[in-house]
């Protein structure tokens, strides 16, 4: 496929995503099912459906994984939207928000292609399409929590309070929470959710200040709830704000040891935070780290090299 | 964005994904479905017998009853002899939950009924209200499973989570 550069990017991080998504322990309990009593979801889950089914359509999503991480092509696309599509309409190893969003976001690529042959030109429409869909999730996340549960200032009631109760905890910090911080909490994700593309978009100058605020946010957001790969793929969406010549200036990041060394580093500090976890959740947060050490950095380069311009 | 002829089928396509999305995260006030339609963490609570949730200003509609999720307060499983590995599983499952989806609930009678087993269950909703008592293979509301969309076996928690309640 003839895509721009960061929609190229774009695919290979969404496969690497992707293989956050089935990473995790439901699968194993799926393929082995002596560990279903111990882990959280439900035991027996692979009992409506065979192994062998599990294991085909598994197989399909991870091999769709790594062939978008390897080469974005018409017929990887094809190939995963398809697994996808069977993965999720029977019963899937995680059924969560993302994923529907993540499949859409590759049905959409797929039919663009199919119409458009020419697609390098169009990828600023693809793109225009990925940033709507994000933005209808996110908006419609907002809305459902427009709700008198989620406003009440309570961590057992409320996410938003929630996740407040977990940073003081993790900070450890040797007070409760004020309850006005729960309000705010609440208030502010939902104003996020509601509200961070559009603003984003329509920033011209802060642009950049305003991404660096959005991946602040979905660090912080791991850091409490422990969700790689929901706050990978919201955090990856990042490079879809930006234009195509300031991600090339971002990539440039990627060379050793100029912008590599220092990101290393960075990300080791951040991978520092994360030393409770272990295994699997360890690693894959360390990959999310090295990312997002890699986002911060690009964007803030180009957000004092515009600084500079503009002085 | 300078829009000709040639972007129609673009703005087309784009059109429809965006209602499929929109429709599709609605499900919930819709009756079909909670899961998967960005409600996570969202401490939405619907009751679908009553037509009621805890959304601000939108009304809640229940179109199916796919889903529902009912008490089991009882179960009686006659006979349980010679019965394969899957068969077992279910009815053990059956015993050891507190709360199943409907349409989960039809899956596993699905397979259970045609192989002459008696499942006399005593069923509540959310309000403690009886919903059934008696054999539910004789049931016609139990019949015929539609749901190819996936759905949780339990309800999930204030915070979206599944988890399983304990036995």
């Amino acid at each position: 496929m003839n895509y721009s550069s960061r929609l190229y990017d774009y695919n290979r991080l969404l496969g690497l995503g992707l293989l956050f998504h089935i990473s995790h322990l439901e699968t194993y309990q799926t393929f082995l099912p002596q560990y279903s009593s111990r882990f959280w979801l439900v035991p027996g889950w692979h009992n409506f459906f065979s192994h062998q089914f599990f294991f085909v359509v598994f197989s399909g999503v991870f091999m769709g994984a790594i062939g978008l991480i390897v080469k974005p092509s018409r017929f990887v696309l094809l190939w995963i939207c398809i697994f996808g599509l069977l993965d999720y309409f029977t019963f899937s190893f995680r059924v969560v928000n993302h994923y529907l969003v993540i499949l859409g976001i590759l049905w959409y690529q797929l039919l663009s292609n199919i119409i458009f042959r020419d697609s390098i030109r169009q990828s600023e429409k693809i793109i225009f399409g990925i940033r709507l869909i994000f933005f209808l999730s996110f908006f419609s996340a907002a809305v459902h929590k427009l709700n008198s549960s989620y406003w009440l200032p309570d961590p057992k009631e409320s996410f938003g309070a929630f996740v407040i109760e977990r940073a003081f905890e993790k900070l450890l910090l040797p007070i409760k929470p004020p309850t006005f911080l729960f309000s705010l909490s609440i208030f502010v994700s939902v104003a996020f959710e509601g509200l961070a593309i559009p603003i984003i978009l329509s920033l011209r100058l802060n642009r950049f200040l305003a991404i660096i605020g959005y991946l602040v946010f979905w660090f912080f957001v791991l850091l409490t709830i422990r969700g790689p790969d929901y706050t990978f793929f919201s955090m990856i969406l990042s490079i879809l704000l930006i234009d195509e010549s300031d991600w090339q200036a971002i990539r440039v990041l990627g060379r050793w040891p100029q912008g590599t060394l220092p990101i290393l580093i960075f990300a080791c500090l951040s991978v520092w935070l994360f030393l409770g976890d272990s295994g699997w959740r360890l690693s894959i947060h360390t990959v999310w780290a090295v990312l997002w050490s890699f986002l911060m950095a690009g964007f803030i380069r180009i957000y004092y090299r515009r600084v500079k311009c503009a002085s | 964005m300078k829009t000709s002829s040639f972007d129609l089928p673009w703005i087309f396509l784009t059109t429809i994904f965006g209602l499929f999305f929109l429709t599709h995260n609605m499900f919930p006030y819709l009756g079909y479905r909670y899961e998967g339609c960005q409600t996570m963490y969202s401490s939405l609570k619907i009751d679908y017998q009553r037509k009621i949730n805890n959304h601000f200003f939108i009304p809640q509609w229940a179109f199916t009853d796919w889903g529902f999720y009912l008490d089991i307060k009882g179960i009686q499983v006659q006979p349980q002899v010679s019965l394969d590995k899957k068969s077992l599983f279910f009815i053990d499952f059956l015993r050891e939950t507190k709360s199943i989806n409907l349409e989960t609930f039809r899956l596993i009678l699905d397979y259970l009924c045609p192989q002459q087993i008696r499942i006399k269950i005593y069923l509540t909703d959310f309000r403690e209200q009886p919903f059934f008592e008696g054999d539910a293979c004789k049931e016609s509301k139990f019949r015929n499973w539609h749901l190819l969309i996936p759905i949780q076996l339990f309800p999930a928690n204030e915070r979206g989570e599944l988890k399983r309640p304990s036995s």
